[in-house]
């Protein structure tokens, strides 16, 4: 739609009256007295046949004039459009962690997702921007294929806005706008949470809405299930977290009343109640309360729920039973007390089978010899001890690889000998040569030369080698003879635990059966390519697996099913897929004091901007007035030649 | 019907014409193709009966010849009727007609109490007349159309063709003549023709601008005339018509009305059209043995001569005329 910066000049369009009179003027038949009538009575009658072409001429020029008029005219009033490529880009962050699905009535109508709906749709409504939408989420990802500019594109685009997640980390949400646009783009946070004070003072491009609700809340805020350890055989345990917030209402008020919270256990299945639990909370207060769970309900999916509120995704949560995954380890070292080591620590840990199956076949292959490890095999290598060297304090190259997270070497002595292996690392550095040079088979990763983990001065004590398809080595360069590390237990068996649970990682299936995180990663055989994802809502969807890995963002919550396009997730068929529970669990989000209603304004100048982004026109109409008067001079000479 | 123009500026503005002409004419004398010695009675000598003195031949008796000239001694001698013929003295005459229609005296369209065409009409009468008179020619001068009457009455007279009443001399005494005739020369020459002296001379000053067939005025005009000139007076404007747009064309002589376009075709149409015209009457005249002469009145006006006419051999200066 256009628009006139200077409307008053549309009384230039008077003119358009006053050609009309001139040309009635000119038009009128003039007259003339001539001799006699005989030399034009032949012409008039032969002329009224060609006298409709002359008056078609006659109208052209006429209306030729008028509309280079009308274009002077509109020209004057310099007309402008607010152009659709002149519109603001702006990328909204959506908060979707589950605290924006909070509710006064509980029915969603008013809850704060909706209600930031519709200030995004004020704005919308003004046609000065173009939205990009970003969902915070834990990792930030965009939703959306293109820019959205009418009201009924951004309603398509928010029909993924799931407010599901455990937690939205806007800040880096905000940052990652900020590194993929620059110049004058603007950010626009939907969330129920007040900004920090640093982006209200610094962010001149980011516009800040929050429309959150204080509202009581009771929640659960942890939730697992573990094998009750105590004693073999015991069963199974579950330690729910119960928190009550308090609402607005009662914020502020001392020694209020507890009250009773039933806690109420289902079979997923068929929802029939398994246990009852009650306890008394009052508001602003938290509780923990260990269950011990039938022997029947033990391999059973589990429901946990208290009663609706303002929030309900945090009221009801699903447990899945853990599959126990068995680890094969072939134990082969040579040296008694070494291996006694070994043994000792991997006895820790039950889901860990020795010297079970064969080499071939295991999973995990420790041994002092040299062994080249099959598709997705790894191999422990610990190489003879020639002339070992004490060293005091050795340090890790990173904390957060998983061999050394929590391990305590600060304090003990780890001998090695610097030279112990060389003929092996001579041998796997000429294979990981040769291998580099020919084609990696697609799927593998990369091999890379050793990784140094635990390092002391120029001796590798633990390093890491990837090989093709999976394998890899660890070398464990350790002589116990002359170490400490061994004789503090805590240090042997983290190192050891870290390990098999590394190794545990690395095995077919989810990465966790029970998990807020959004992102999951699912390992399948190296061959497969392709998964059937099964969503709790029941959609299917087909995702694509590399490297036997497939990673998986999880915006719903519920029970997540996958299994490979080609079979069952052991590679056989298709008749047990593997299954995740996703849950929304955060005491931060279930907290609803913290939320805040209110508009946090960066965006003032935007007003003024709207003049410079309006494109004006004039000069088109000048252009076409000024060919319609180049036309009608031709015309005129043209007659009059 | 007036016997004068409508308006005293016109009257002036035409008489002006005529006393210019009679001025200009004065240096040229009207070339006669007969020649003859002037007896008592005329001016010129005619090979015919006459009543001079001098006898030419004799011939044979015609019926209807005058018994007065009957031989009769011969006829006694030879017993044959002989007719005696004699020098013939006679005076030459010039028979000038005036188309006297409305279109003869169209008015100037920036001016409305002068007109171009009559002011034209009148300068070439005028010039007429004294190189006539130079010639010792006597002139009559014929309104062809309802025109003035007798100078005593000063009435108008009705249609046909009329005897312009001058009390000779100079033009100066003339009455000026309105040309208010709502006849065309056609239709005047149809009602009553000029009763031209058998063997004079004979010229018609007339646009020509009317719908008639030129033959019956072309062959009156013709009959027994020792030479007929027909001149056409034409305005520029009655050559060309006037530039682009619309134009409501109204006849002076009727006051019918036409709306026309005009535009490039249209203007060769017309100049086509008036080509085809005066086509028409040059081979009329050609046919009858008369000259047809275009003229057009912004020349004759403007200039100080009848090159035209001189050319064509109708007059000629009055030095080189044959007395």
């Amino acid at each position: 739609m256009p628009f006139f910066l200077n409307p008053f000049a549309f009384a230039a369009l008077s003119a358009v009256p006053v050609l009309v009179g001139i040309y009635y003027l000119r038009n009128r038949f003039r007259k003339r007295v001539v001799s006699s009538l005989i030399l034009w009575e032949a012409l008039v009658k032969s002329h009224e046949g060609g006298q409709k072409k002359d008056q078609l001429q006659l109208p052209l020029l006429f209306f030729l004039e008028i509309l280079a008029i009308v274009c002077l005219g509109f020209a004057a009033t310099q007309p402008f459009f607010k152009t659709t490529n002149n519109r603001i880009p702006v990328t909204v962050i959506l908060d979707d962690s589950f605290s924006l699905l909070a509710s006064e009535t509980g029915n969603g109508e008013d809850s704060v997702q909706q209600e930031l709906k519709e200030a995004l749709s004020e704005l919308v409504s003004r046609n000065l921007y173009e939205f990009e939408f970003m969902l915070a989420g834990e990792f930030p990802s965009r939703i959306g294929e293109a820019t959205a500019r009418t009201s009924r594109e951004v309603d398509a685009a928010l029909a993924n806005w799931k407010c599901e997640q455990s937690n939205a980390n806007l800040d880096a949400a905000i940052e990652e706008v900020k590194k993929m646009h620059t110049g004058n783009h603007r950010i626009l946070v939907l969330t129920d949470e007040a900004p920090s004070l640093d982006y209200l003072r610094q962010d001149r491009e980011l516009h800040w809405i929050s429309r959150g609700k204080h509202l009581k809340n009771l929640a659960i805020s942890f939730a697992a299930r573990s094998p009750i350890t105590t004693a073999p055989n015991q069963g199974q345990q579950l330690l729910v977290r119960l928190d009550r917030y308090a609402g607005k209402e009662e914020s502020g008020t001392d020694a209020l009343p507890p009250s009773s919270v039933d806690i109420l256990i289902r079979r997923l299945e068929d929802e029939s109640l398994i246990v009852r639990n009650s306890t008394r909370l009052s508001p602003g207060t938290s509780s923990e309360i260990m269950l011990k769970l039938p022997d029947e309900a033990s391999g059973s999916d589990l429901i946990v729920e208290v009663e609706d509120d303002a929030l309900q995704l945090d009221n009801r949560i699903t447990l899945l039973a853990e599959k126990k995954a068995e680890l094969s380890v072939y134990l082969s070292i040579d040296d008694p007390n070494y291996r006694q080591l070994w043994q000792e620590a991997l006895n820790v840990l039950p889901q860990v089978q020795i010297n079970r199956l064969p080499a071939s076949e295991a999973d995990l292959v420790i041994s002092q010899k040299d062994y080249i490890p099959r598709d997705e095999q790894w191999h422990i290598y610990c190489p003879p001890q020639k002339k070992p060297v004490a060293f005091a304090g050795p340090y890790a190259l990173s904390s957060d690889h998983p061999l050394v997270r929590g391990l305590p070497i600060n304090n003990s002595i780890w001998a090695a000998d610097p030279s112990a292996g060389e003929e092996l690392y001579l041998e796997i550095e000429a294979e990981r040569t040769t291998a580099e040079a020919q084609e990696t088979p697609p799927g593998s990763p990369r091999r890379a030369r050793p990784r140094s983990v635990l390092r002391s001065g120029q001796t590798d004590l633990v390093s890491e080698t990837n090989l093709r398809r999976g394998g890899k080595r660890i070398r464990i360069n350790l002589s116990p003879e002359f170490s400490t590390v061994q004789l503090s237990p805590p240090s042997w068996l983290i190192l050891v635990v870290n390990l098999i649970q590394w190794k545990e990682a690395h095995l077919h299936g989810p990465e966790f059966t029970n998990t807020w995180r959004n992102r999951q990663t699912v390992r399948f055989p190296l061959d497969t390519t392709e998964a059937l994802l099964t969503h709790p809502s029941g959609e299917k969807s087909s995702i694509q697996v590399i490297g036997g890995q497939a990673r998986i963002e999880t915006p719903e919550v519920g029970v997540w099913s996958i299994t490979s396009a080609s079979g069952g997730p052991s590679g056989g068929p298709a008749t047990d897929p593997w299954r995740w529970s996703f849950f929304a669990l955060s005491s931060s989000e279930s907290d609803l004091s913290t939320a805040t209603s209110e508009t946090f304004d960066n965006w003032q100048e935007l007003e003024s901007e709207k003049r410079i982004h309006f494109r004006p026109f004039d000069w088109l109409f000048g252009l076409i007035a000024f060919s319609l008067v180049v036309v009608c001079c031709l015309f005129h000479n043209r007659k009059a030649g | 019907m007036s016997s004068q123009p409508s308006r005293p500026g016109l009257e002036t503005d035409l008489r002006r014409g005529l006393l210019d002409g009679y001025e200009l004419g004065t240096r040229y004398t009207v070339v006669s193709n007969y020649q003859g010695n002037r007896g008592l009675n005329g001016t010129r000598f005619r090979r015919q009966a006459g009543s001079s003195m001098e006898f030419l031949e004799h011939r044979d008796y015609h019926p209807g010849d005058d018994l007065r000239h009957v031989d009769w001694s011969v006829m006694a001698k030879r017993e044959m009727v002989y007719i005696k013929c004699y020098e013939q003295e006679s005076t030459p005459v010039l028979d000038i007609v005036i188309d006297h229609s409305r279109s003869m005296c169209l008015r100037d369209m920036d001016e409305d109490q002068k007109s171009t065409k009559g002011r034209s009409v009148l300068k070439l009468l005028g010039a007429l007349y004294a190189a006539a008179r130079s010639a010792h020619f006597h002139v009559k001068i014929w309104l062809a159309g309802s025109g003035v009457g007798p100078a005593e009455s000063r009435t108008a007279v009705q249609g046909g063709c009329h005897l312009f009443p001058i009390p000779g001399g100079h033009p100066g005494s003339w009455p000026i003549p309105d040309f208010s005739s709502e006849q065309t020369l056609g239709e005047a020459f149809l009602e009553r023709p000029p009763s031209f002296r058998p063997n004079g001379y004979r010229m018609l000053i007339s646009d020509f601008l009317f719908d008639a067939d030129p033959a019956p005025i072309t062959q009156q005009m013709a009959q027994n005339s020792q030479r007929c000139v027909m001149i056409q007076m034409l305005n520029q404007s009655d050559r060309s018509p006037p530039e682009h747009g619309s134009l409501r064309v109204i006849d002076s002589e009727t006051g019918e009305t036409r709306n026309v376009y005009i535009d490039s075709q249209l203007q060769r149409q017309y100049a086509q059209t008036l080509e085809n015209h005066q086509a028409k009457w040059h081979e009329s005249a050609s046919r009858n043995g008369c000259l047809f002469v275009p003229l057009t009145a912004e020349n004759v006006q403007s200039r100080d001569s009848l090159r035209e006419l001189e050319e064509l051999q109708i007059i000629s200066s009055s030095k080189a005329a044959t007395p």
